[in-house]
């Protein structure tokens, strides 16, 4: 029963990874023979083409292996992000088994119906990671299928390999999450503090792949046992020893949960401070910051924003720490000077290419999780305590965006202020001027994704999210990959960062300036009539 | 008397017969008054249609002669709320969602605040999260009282509550009264509402069925009535007697229950024998009942 239960709350999140893999997977196979070239040589100088990009996108996936081949391809294009969404699924299932059941009040029912701890831990992550080996299933089917379709079937040991391999990494990425969800008192804390955990491990493991320091310590992240099986890759291992070493650290970090899980109370973390004896408050908040408009909002966010700015600052730090090496790669290859050329100084071209277009996601998906927040207070009814102030609608949703605009704000000044300060200690000038200039034009994005969503949310408020989130990656990817394999204009254009330009080499693109403040003023234009005239509540 | 809230065939048409319809009521300012009905009756809906929560299908709805859609924050500087089911406020205090919510609205008196909280018996300094069911009602009515509201909109404002504090809540609903506060409460409880109200809405499936005083509310009682006799009972002569229904006999005693006037009874058993009369008034709960049954079992049970 608990297991069919489980089943049940894991079907979007098996859908929805199912088919963002299974398409990128296919993607990569039938669009393997347009983008590698006919003749021997194409081929060649495409594979060389990859080693390079490959080191450029180390932070993110492996290096290729035989990329010049589709198995190789498909095992570096598919396969090596694969963790990434994959592993973001984990985060939030592993934070919302358990934790996010007694939220919603579930857990209580469960436990009061005889349902031990034991075996509730057991049947929820039980549940989870047989929807996941359902998952991966369709995605080694459909990557398979587009293969076999183009004439070059993948080998299935291999697949196989690497299936299993995703299985056992992602299993350990949901145990991570599910055992620092114990610790948590809340969902929102266990999803951020396990959001910063993974991605440490996350980064420790890509820091690893270039720096000799943080090689000695990749062994604790599962991200590292993963990039030990390329199984597709002509000449690639398979290393069972991690797979199997890693399921059973997965299975031991579930069991560890399930402890915490049984010797904590319900509505708090394993670990409670002893309660001091202090005499009852019946004085409301003197913090003047409540009494604020958009204040009050960015101060009851405090702890989720400063992980935000963390996390930017770390990301700024490895990209800005990577610019160098990747430039000297660059300047090698003619078709990646055309790349950045025109943008002056290589070195600064290659920040304002490969880490300010990564600024506008990381302000989209931040955007993400705001309009995710909107919703959930409209559903969870405190919307509509706010609105029984006398406060208008417009009021509630100017500050939404207000309290959005200066969050993202925070967010982008932090990680501009370290790309400066990294940049400067390796000699690289950015100027002032343009970094100030770069770090404004990133702001518009944070708002755009808020606007869109509060212009869905009035519409189709229970799949905005995942559609939001979704065009953020798809967008990046796009702006990414497009110029690179010369893919037609409007294909890029159907993504939104490339409005950004490159404004630290290049100045503002006015153009994209423009198209992205009509994209905002329209979808805040709609947001805010929907908004005006939608019922709010449960 | 100044109406305090008046709606004119207001409706909320969610399909398939769901919602509220053609709702025409009129509260007099100073008012307590009583909304009755089962779950799902619409007592809700009419809440949140005279908060601007939601848009009505048709019809209007009006809080001291403001129009609750297009007027909503003004009929709000106006209006303490109590919602249904209290929202999620996480990790926050409860001194922080009380500064919060009043620095929405602004000009909310610390000195009450701690009145009610201390009378409530309320821990400000814990997180919203930490609050038990009881606690969180608790808070929700500090906030739909901490500013001396002239109209207080409260929907099952007892729910959770513990008998001593129920008694609190009485108190400030007293105290309110006598301030000149208007008072809509919407209920489940029978007795609380025979406690506190003036007049009493009964609504059920969308529709009101009846709106009363206390006292014409018993006028369309029923009576239980035992009647003993020292001969044969006259089973005809009561049986068609109007209004007369439930006939039951018991050896010389009549059981039945009357619905109206005594009259015609009285008439049918006049000069028969009666050794003795019991009346007793059924409960309000009875007279819920009755309205609420698909079938009223005091007629469909004639016997």
């Amino acid at each position: 029963m608990m297991l069919r239960i489980g089943l049940r709350f894991h079907r979007t999140g098996l859908i929805s990874t199912a088919a963002l893999g299974g398409f990128s997977g296919m993607l990569q196979s039938l669009g393997f023979q347009a983008v590698v070239g006919n003749s021997e040589a194409a081929r060649q100088q495409f594979g060389f083409q990859m080693q390079v990009l490959g080191r450029q996108l180390s932070y993110l996936v492996p290096l290729p292996v035989h990329p010049e081949t589709l198995a190789g391809y498909v095992q570096w294009r598919a396969f090596g992000f694969f963790p990434v969404f994959f592993g973001f699924w984990a985060l939030m299932a592993g934070s919302g088994v358990i934790r996010g059941d007694e939220d919603r009040g579930l857990l209580e029912l469960w436990l009061a119906s005889g349902t031990s701890r034991a075996r509730l831990t057991a049947a929820r992550a039980g549940a989870f990671v047989i929807a996941l080996a359902v998952a991966i299933l369709i995605v080694l089917l459909l990557t398979g299928l587009g293969a076999t379709i183009v004439g070059s079937p993948l080998p299935i040991q291999g697949l196989l390999a690497d299936g299993a391999a995703l299985l056992a990494t992602t299993s350990a990425c949901f145990a991570i999450a599910l055992l620092v969800a114990q610790f948590a008192d809340s969902r929102r804390v266990a999803a951020g503090v396990g959001a910063i955990a993974l991605l440490g491990l996350f980064l420790l493991n890509s820091l690893g792949r270039t720096l000799q320091g943080p090689d000695r310590v990749r062994g604790i992240s599962p991200f590292y046992y993963y990039d030990r099986t390329n199984g597709l890759s002509p000449g690639g291992q398979i290393e069972w020893a991690s797979i199997l070493g890693l399921s059973v650290a997965a299975i031991a970090l579930i069991a560890l949960a399930g402890v915490a899980f049984a010797r904590r109370d319900l509505g708090a973390g394993l670990i409670r401070p002893r309660p001091g004896v202090r005499a009852g408050v019946t004085e409301p908040s003197r913090n003047p910051l409540l009494r604020l408009p958009v204040l009050a909002t960015i101060y009851e966010q405090r702890v989720g924003l400063i992980a935000w700015m963390v996390s930017t600052a770390l990301l700024a730090l490895f990209m800005t720490s990577l610019a160098k090496s990747v430039a000297d790669l660059v300047s090698h290859i003619p078709i990646f000077r055309a790349y950045v050329s025109g943008q002056g100084d290589l070195n600064r071209a290659v920040i304002s290419v490969f880490w300010f277009a990564m600024m506008p996601l990381v302000l989209g998906v931040f955007a993400v999780t705001q309009v995710s927040r909107w919703t959930t207070d409209d559903t969870e009814g405190r919307l509509e305590m706010v609105l029984s102030a006398p406060v208008s609608r417009w009021r509630v949703a100017l500050e939404r965006e207000g309290a959005l605009l200066l969050a993202t704000t925070l967010i982008a000044v932090v990680g501009s202020i370290v790309t400066f300060w990294a940049a400067d200690a390796q000699g690289i000038s950015l100027g002032v001027g343009p970094i100030v200039l770069a770090t404004a034009l990133l702001l518009p994005f944070g708002l755009a994704f808020g606007a869109l969503g509060a212009a869905l949310a009035g519409w189709i408020p229970r799949a905005t999210v995942l559609l939001l989130s979704g065009y953020a990656v798809a967008s990046y990817f796009l702006t990414q990959f497009a110029p690179l394999f010369r893919w037609p204009r409007w294909v890029e254009n159907f993504g939104i960062f490339y409005l950004y330009g490159t404004p630290l080499t290049t100045g503002v693109y006015w153009t994209g300036f423009w198209i992205l403040m009509a994209v905002i003023g329209v979808a805040m234009t709609v947001g805010l009539l929907s908004f005006q005239r939608r019922d709010i509540g449960r | 008397m100044t109406a305090a809230i008046t709606t004119r065939a207001l409706t909320k048409d969610y399909g398939m017969q769901r919602g509220l319809f053609d709702l025409d009521m009129e509260v007099g300012a100073g008012e307590v008054f009583g909304f009755l009905g089962p779950n799902g009756a619409g007592k809700t809906t009419t809440i949140r249609l005279l908060m601007g929560m939601i848009f009505p299908t048709r019809g209007s709805a009006q809080i001291f002669g403001l129009d609750c859609q297009r007027e909503a924050v003004a009929v709000k500087t106006k209006v303490g709320y109590l919602p249904g089911e209290l929202p999620q406020f996480g990790g926050l205090r409860g001194s922080e969602i009380v500064a919060y919510l009043g620095g929405l609205r602004g000009g909310v008196d610390a000195t009450r605040v701690r009145a009610i909280a201390q009378r409530l018996e309320l821990d400000l300094g814990r997180r919203y999260r930490e609050y038990s069911r009881g606690n969180k009602q608790k808070l929700g009515l500090l906030v739909a009282f901490m500013h001396r509201p002239a109209l207080l909109i409260l929907d099952e404002p007892t729910a959770s509550l513990d008998p001593l504090n129920q008694q609190t809540f009485y108190d400030l609903l007293s105290e309110s009264r006598q301030d000149g506060a208007t008072v809509f409460l919407s209920s489940h409880v029978l007795s609380e509402v025979e406690h506190v109200c003036d007049h009493v809405g009964i609504i059920r499936r969308g529709r009101l069925v009846s709106i009363a005083g206390l006292d014409e509310l018993h006028h369309l009682r029923i009576h239980h009535v035992e009647i003993e006799f020292a001969g044969a009972p006259p089973l005809d002569a009561i049986k068609g007697a109007e209004g007369v229904t439930e006939v039951r006999v018991d050896g010389s005693r009549i059981r039945c229950n009357v619905r109206g006037g005594f009259e015609p009874l009285l008439t049918a058993i006049a000069g028969r024998g009666v050794l003795n009369l019991v009346s007793e008034e059924p409960s309000l709960e009875e007279l819920f009942l009755s309205y609420y049954r698909d079938e009223p079992p005091l007629e469909s049970a004639a016997t």
